[in-house]
């Protein structure tokens, strides 16, 4: 008798809701109870799932729900939609993160679900958006982590931060939204805002629309901020606020590097996290300059240099390990 | 009706799950319209109840509804198969709403983007134009066999790059290098 592979099963399940299959016994078994049948399986789904994605189109969202919700005038929340126009945007500047994450896991029946942690990370060059099972949406920047459960229980809804994320948080004031990290704690109801504290960086937070409560760590005290203001906390645990674009701070999350009259060093530490790049400053009074600047985060270190360097003010030069400013 | 915030909340609920639902639908039952359909008769019902449903857990409850109705839908569509299960529980997998499923449905996408030809044409008229394997080998002018040996060595790559390899391990392939 010939040898019965996985692959074999595999394949023949996957025509099953099409072609007339016949499995024996043995087989059975093993989609039952053979771990890596079910392993091939499962691969050959996922590998449709993704070609089906990238082959099929969607059909139109919004028109499919206004036949659901009969609506006319789709631009009476314009501000709403444009909000979502830009997620969307964001989403898809995250290149082939479309999939979306959710905070819990839906397959898994009894008890454990709702506990269970999940940590998510970013690497250099990478952005991920993770919708929690709240309907918060967060877009995580790179180089970050966060901690969620994937279902929230009891009063708060907690979450933890290291590095940078835009969290667009569901409404619900009976549970608060928390997000920590190890500088600050910022508390909210229901908003947009964005919380950048990378280790052994300031800490900020920069409100874009609703209210926010941030707490800092070191000395306990607790700031409410209004859209517009950022929340800022130096590593001494020193805080201040002011005011700014918050256009800017959540350029990232559209898939571009903004800076408005920006200090160099802050633009060249975006630039080398991203790229995962060491920066070097030749001359560290160059770190103080000026700039406004502009570029796709998609695009190449080659081109980010190109660019910064087309604006004459800094020159820029690359090896393999490092950006050079001089 | 409804407020204008319980219209918001199932407007973004709608756009949210509409994409992964509809995918869903179409992997299982394999017709375009038919999955349009499913979602929007799901979705039409929740917005009756809208009023009453609790919003925590609203995806869950999408998906396991979706579900059903495209059982339904085999049931009365297609050859009743007894291992269709084994498929559907396959497909799940595949939609599994966690961080290690979808970092390992990325890592897939990627992979298959790196399919050499002709493998990658094979598995896309078996898999996507659904297409039997026969007809495919007959399409391409090669043996019945040779149709199989490239779906395998497509598992044979995507199995690499996950044998043995803990959710912990896919993790670090995203670890973030110090600055």
């Amino acid at each position: 008798m010939k040898d019965i592979t996985s692959e074999d099963i595999a394949m023949k399940v996957m025509k099953s809701t099409t072609e007339k299959v016949e499995l024996s016994e043995e087989e059975v078994s093993m989609l039952e109870n053979d771990e890596e049948t079910q392993k091939s399986l499962q691969l050959l789904a996922a590998a449709q799932r993704s070609m089906l994605e990238a082959t099929m189109p969607v059909p139109d969202v919004n028109g499919e729900l206004a036949k659901i919700i009969n609506e006319e005038d789709e631009n009476e929340t314009s501000e709403h939609h444009n909000f979502k126009g830009y997620i969307i945007s964001a989403v898809v500047g995250a290149a082939a993160m479309i999939a979306l994450v959710l905070g819990y896991n839906y397959f898994s029946s009894i008890g454990e679900s709702a506990d269970k942690i999940s940590k998510v990370e970013t690497g250099s060059g990478e952005t991920m958006t993770i919708n929690l099972a709240d309907g918060t949406e967060i877009i995580l920047n790179d180089n970050s982590s966060i901690e969620y459960p994937h279902g929230f229980t009891g009063t708060d809804r907690i979450v933890k931060l290291s590095g940078e994320a835009l969290f667009k948080v569901s409404k619900n004031k009976h549970h608060p939204f928390i997000v920590e990290t190890d500088q600050i704690r910022t508390r909210v109801l229901g908003t947009v805002f964005d919380v950048k504290a990378y280790p052994g960086m300031e800490a900020s937070v920069a409100l874009v629309e609703g209210k926010v409560e941030v707490k800092n760590m070191s000395s306990g005290k607790v700031t409410n901020i209004i859209p517009g203001q950022q929340y800022r906390m130096n590593m001494a645990g020193k805080a201040d606020i002011k005011k700014v674009n918050t256009d800017e701070t959540t350029a990232w999350s559209d898939g571009v590097f903004y800076y408005d009259n920006k200090r160099l060093e802050d633009i060249m530490y975006a630039l080398g996290r991203w790229y995962n790049r060491k920066v070097v400053f030749k001359d560290s009074t160059l770190k103080d300059i000026r700039l406004n600047f502009a570029a796709e985060r998609k695009g190449s270190i080659q081109e980010t240099v190109e660019l910064l360097n087309s604006l004459g003010k800094v020159k820029v030069t690359l090896d393999n390990e490092k950006i050079v400013i001089e | 009706m409804y407020s204008a915030k319980q219209r918001d909340d199932f407007r973004h609920l709608f756009t949210k799950e509409y994409k992964h639902l509809y995918y869903y639908s179409l992997q299982i039952t394999r017709q375009p319209e038919a999955s349009k359909d499913i979602v929007s008769e799901v979705f039409a019902r929740v917005w009756e109840h809208w009023a009453d449903w609790q919003q925590e857990n609203m995806s869950s409850l999408l998906m396991v509804a979706v579900r059903r109705k495209c059982i339904d839908f085999l049931r009365s569509n297609v050859v009743a198969s007894k291992y269709a299960k084994y498929y559907i529980r396959s497909v799940d997998e595949a939609y599994v709403q966690d961080s290690v499923h979808y970092n390992q449905q990325l890592q897939i996408e990627a992979m298959m983007k790196l399919l050499p030809e002709p493998t990658r044409t094979i598995l896309y008229k078996c898999y996507v134009e659904h297409l039997k394997y026969d007809d495919v080998a007959k399409q391409l002018g090669i043996h019945h066999d040779t149709v199989k040996r490239h779906i395998m060595k497509a598992l044979k790559m995507l199995r690499d790059k996950y044998a043995g390899k803990s959710p912990d391990d896919i993790a670090t392939d995203f670890e973030p290098e110090t600055y």
